[in-house]
């Protein structure tokens, strides 16, 4: 078969070819990604006579390709793993796997493994009639719900996210009428540019997922010049440095990165799912010295597992918890112990409501709740933070606030700024509150 | 005897485009497509359901956005004018396929569908969608909710809460101004959610949401009934989970429904196919090919090779499917009943988009299934939110965790290395923008236009849809645009405003292209 020439194909052709070649491919693939993949499935196509294949061959071999660096590897292989086991159920699954390249990004679009063979066992099932298959499947789940309790839970991020090409290339669908430049006249309008800086010393961090944060920053170079001077050490002895401290319910914890200031842009592997998480980015000097220039707003890192709190008027077994996790998430999902901490996910500055009871049940259920008192005093007109969030301080420099305290262990990371602004200290208190429950019947 | 619950949820949206600027703008194309493919035929369904009074309830976001651009008289006019093209090419078609009695027949299929929907559209509902859909909200047949004002993706932009809480505030007036009540629901941009956004809902009265599947499952503390029961905040608005297996089984790229070789097959369009000096009117005005939304085959099988498109046959194949999906529901929930008190509800939502506009039979299928669900069983009911805590008004209280329904879960689609760049931008110009509504909180004036202008653009430049769009790689040129646009606009009136030097005129200019929310109060950023 001769091979289109793929060079001059938009990447809507490509896509329009895949379709035609029913290769799972969605728009989200890198126009290189797709070719390879495209290039993959007409050399299978080609190979079929023989009855051969090394798509999966070659997507193994890919995956292994790159093991010491890549993001979640574990991840990735256990979900293809599975996939393999399940292709009676769900072949979608397999159809796409994640992997980190080096540089920590994400490139997607590995083909399917046997992908004709779960094409096949698609259609049969298809041939097999509705009814038929979905009646084995109702029958099935309990059955490999039951063999796996009481296993060791495998992680769950994947599972929850099979990924639904249809779905994808179904929702880019709504912005694809032609090809994916402007047809219009509006081509001709120049594209205003934005600012390269807005001149200030700023540090941002982002979570993207349970493991990464993506962080950018903008430094004066009046700041760094600053930075050097209070550091008082030669500059190439410095060192530029990304400070992240972390707290994931265990005690803090703070790691260094190597930046180029320049770069302007950094993403984070983070270990724990949950943390409470700020970053500073200062000069790292050859004694040890550290001098901060500027620092990050604080996040909590998304968990990637279920919570170890149980509702106290609703006690939950890890086994019938785990039977609806699986009914949730799929057969092949199951509770994974995190490994120790609390969630992080529900304390966070912006969230200091007092909780109160749903307000629907028409009874009052006996209820309590704790708050805690962070009081102390600063230089006056100094200016005090908690988190992100200022705190009012007096005029004689005194402050209070007063905070609810849900269940969990929580890290109140409180700053110190001098009056002209600069971080002059840090405090970070940190509180756990855990309820002992009593069930049953309780005599007074 | 009912023993579950399925909550069908339909998530319409799509970002403001409107250029005035332009006779015509391609992007627009975007809107009218979905109002030929999914909005009239959606309409149409639930008109026949309510018309042969099956019983049926069915939760359907229309977004801000959305809403804007159906009531906008020039979009309409230019709606108008896309489907008076379409229909003359319908009526080339019937006579240049006379010859071809497989394509003649669905050139006829195409003239009919297209002429109701003027009828429909013109006549029928006098160009105002809104109320149609508002029709069956009085009705007690739909429950509309809510989205972000511009659909802006909220977890990203934490580092500002007081964005969060304008898109929030935002969106509930204009709901409340196009639909004539609040929303009592929204669907969070992307499902989007971070841990305290419950507390911006509670604020305009909203009483549910939605996550994705583990926003829900990694609640704290841990759900007991999973997916299957709402949870709580503790502030006492509600959380419903998606399932994964209804969305799998309509999506999944073998197994899902819409790739059945006797469906429609969505890319091949006379607008790439025919002759370009016949389809020269018809496509692009600079003379590109694009979709014209005649297409005339079958999905058929993989290869290159189609069949003609048979309309009986993928209508049967849409009953089937139904059917499929039905029994499957009815089982789950029977599985599920068995386990737990009080009964189960399965939420599957869908972009509303994908129904007809990709999967062309999509509003027949969904046809069948309310009807199959009406009469064919007796396990399940169809719900909606706000009826399921009417019936179980007890649930657990969980705090969910922060989830997407994007790519792997959580943030990534939107923060990538194609987009990460626009985020030093608008979390600069979200600073900003309260900055400013703080400081000029009494003005008035062409200072408060100025104001509120910038709002707007800030709003603009939030939509989610640029970041999906530079990602996945379809007009990107055009997302990258639109973004610089907006937040150079922006930048400009903030300067502008600071400085007091506003030029009324340009400032008149940019209202008319940029006219979303013409009642926005940019005090809502220091409220």
């Amino acid at each position: 078969m001769t091979e289109p020439d793929f060079k001059t194909m938009t990447k809507e052709k490509l896509l329009e070819l895949a379709a035609r070649k029913k290769v799972p491919a969605s728009a989200r693939l890198l126009k290189k990604d797709l070719v390879a993949l495209l290039k993959k499935a007409l050399k299978a196509e080609g190979a079929a006579a023989g009855g051969k294949t090394r798509t999966a061959r070659t997507a193994k071999k890919k995956a292994a390709g790159k093991p010491s660096k890549t993001a979640k590897p574990t991840r990735v292989k256990k979900g293809e793993k599975k996939s393999v086991k399940k292709t009676a159920s769900s072949p979608a699954k397999k159809s796409t796997a994640a992997i980190k390249t080096s540089a920590g990004r994400k490139t997607t679009g590995k083909p399917a493994k046997k992908a004709g063979a779960a094409a096949a066992k698609a259609t049969a099932r298809k041939k097999a009639g509705p009814k038929t298959s979905s009646k084995r499947r109702a029958k099935a789940a309990p059955r490999r719900a039951k063999a796996r309790t009481g296993k060791e839970s495998p992680p769950v991020g994947h599972d929850l996210h099979p990924p639904f090409e249809l779905e994808d290339m179904a929702q880019e669908a709504k912005f694809l009428v032609g090809a994916p430049t402007l047809l219009d006249e509006s081509r001709h309008e120049a594209t205003p540019e934005l600012p390269e800086a807005y001149g200030e010393d700023r540090l941002v961090m982002l979570p993207r997922d349970p493991h990464w944060a993506h962080i950018y920053w903008e430094l004066n170079p009046a700041a760094i010049e600053g930075g050097f001077r209070d550091l008082a050490a030669g500059r190439e002895s410095a060192r530029a440095i990304l400070r992240v401290h972390s707290n994931d319910g265990e005690g803090p914890r703070a790691f260094d990165v190597d930046i180029d200031f320049r770069t302007r842009r950094h993403n984070l592997h983070l270990q724990r799912p949950g943390a409470t998480v700020h970053a500073e980015i200062g000069l790292l000097g050859p004694g040890g010295r550290f001098v901060p220039l500027v620092l990050s707003n604080t996040v909590t890192m998304p968990v990637d597992g279920p919570s170890d709190l149980v509702d106290e008027e609703w006690m939950t077994t890890d086994e019938e918890f785990n039977k609806f996790y699986q009914l949730s998430a799929g057969p092949d999902a199951t509770a994974r112990q995190r490994r120790g901490g609390q969630s992080g996910g529900s304390f966070g500055v912006g969230s200091f409501s007092t909780p109160r009871a749903a307000k629907n049940s028409g009874e009052v259920s006996p209820w309590m709740r704790a708050e805690v008192i962070l009081y102390g005093a600063t230089t006056p007109g100094g200016r005090v933070t908690l988190g992100d969030e200022p705190i009012e301080v007096r005029s004689d420099g005194t402050f209070s606030i007063r905070l609810a305290l849900p269940e969990g262990r929580h890290a109140m990371p409180i700053t110190f700024h001098s009056p002209s602004g600069r971080v002059v200290n840090r405090i970070i208190p940190e509180i756990s509150r855990k309820n002992r429950r009593v069930t049953g019947e309780v005599s007074s | 005897m009912t023993q579950g619950y399925l909550a069908l949820v339909l998530h319409a949206h799509l970002p403001y485009v409107r250029h005035p600027e332009y006779p015509e703008f391609l992007e627009e194309d975007w809107l009218f497509e979905a109002i030929t493919e999914t909005y009239l035929p959606l309409i149409s369904v639930f008109d026949g359901l309510r018309k042969d009074e099956v019983p049926f309830e069915l939760t359907l976001t229309l977004s801000p956005t959305l809403l804007s651009m159906l009531a906008d008289p020039m979009l309409q006019g230019r709606y108008r004018r896309f489907l008076d093209r379409a229909i003359e090419l319908s009526c080339k078609e019937v006579e240049r396929t006379r010859t071809e009695p497989a394509f003649h027949e669905l050139a006829q299929v195409y003239h009919w569908r297209l002429t109701q929907a003027r009828e429909l559209f013109v006549n029928r509902y006098q160009n105002d969608l809104i109320r149609a859909f508002a029709s069956f909200q009085d009705s007690g047949h739909l429950e509309i909710v809510t989205c972000g004002a511009t659909h802006g993706y909220l977890p990203l932009m934490n580092v500002n809460p007081s964005a969060i809480r304008a898109q929030i505030q935002v969106a509930a007036r204009t709901h409340q101004r196009f639909l004539g009540r609040k929303p009592r629901g929204i669907w969070l941009p992307e499902c989007g959610y971070l841990p305290g956004i419950e507390n911006y809902l509670e604020e305009v009265g909203i009483r549910f949401f939605f996550t994705d599947t583990h926003g829900i499952l990694h609640a704290s503390p841990r759900p007991k009934h999973g997916i299957f029961a709402p949870i709580y905040c503790p502030n006492g608005v509600a959380a419903f989970g998606r399932d994964v297996e209804s969305s799998k089984q309509v999506w999944s790229a073998r197994e899902g429904y819409p790739g059945d070789p006797d469906y429609r097959d969505y890319y091949r369009d006379i607008g790439f196919d025919l002759d370009y000096d016949y389809i020269r009117p018809y496509i692009a005005s600079t003379g590109e090919r694009k979709r014209t939304g005649f297409k005339y085959y079958r999905i058929t099988g993989p290869g290159d090779h189609k069949e003609p498109y048979r309309p009986a046959d993928a209508l049967h194949k849409a009953a089937l499917h139904a059917g499929h999906f039905m029994f499957n529901r009815e089982k789950q929930i029977e599985h599920l009943a068995g386990l737990m008190q009080p009964a189960p509800i399965v939420v599957a939502p869908y972009d509303a988009e994908l129904f007809g506009h990709w999967w062309f039979e999509g509003p027949e299928w969904l046809n069948f299934l309310i009807r199959k669900i009406a009469y064919d069983q007796d396990n399940i009911r169809l719900t909606t939110p706000l009826s399921y805590l009417k019936r179980f008004p007890t649930n657990q209280v969980a705090r969910p965790a922060e989830s997407s329904w994007g790519y792997q879960g959580y943030h990534e689609y939107w923060l990538g290395e194609k987009n990460e760049w626009i985020y030093p931008h608008l979390h600069k110009a979200a600073e900003r923008m309260e900055a400013l509504a703080r400081r000029h909180r009494s003005t008035t004036g062409l200072p408060e236009r100025a104001l509120n202008q910038a709002a707007r653009e800030l709003l603009s430049a939030q939509a989610s849809d640029w970041a999906f769009i530079m990602t996945s790689g379809t007009m990107v040129e055009y997302a990258v645009k639109r973004t610089k646009t907006h937040l150079s606009r922006f930048n400009r009136l903030y300067h502008d405003i600071e400085g007091g030097r506003i030029d009324e005129t340009w400032l008149a200019e940019i209202e008319d292209r940029s006219n979303l929310f013409p009642h926005i109060n940019f005090r809502v950023y220091a409220e």
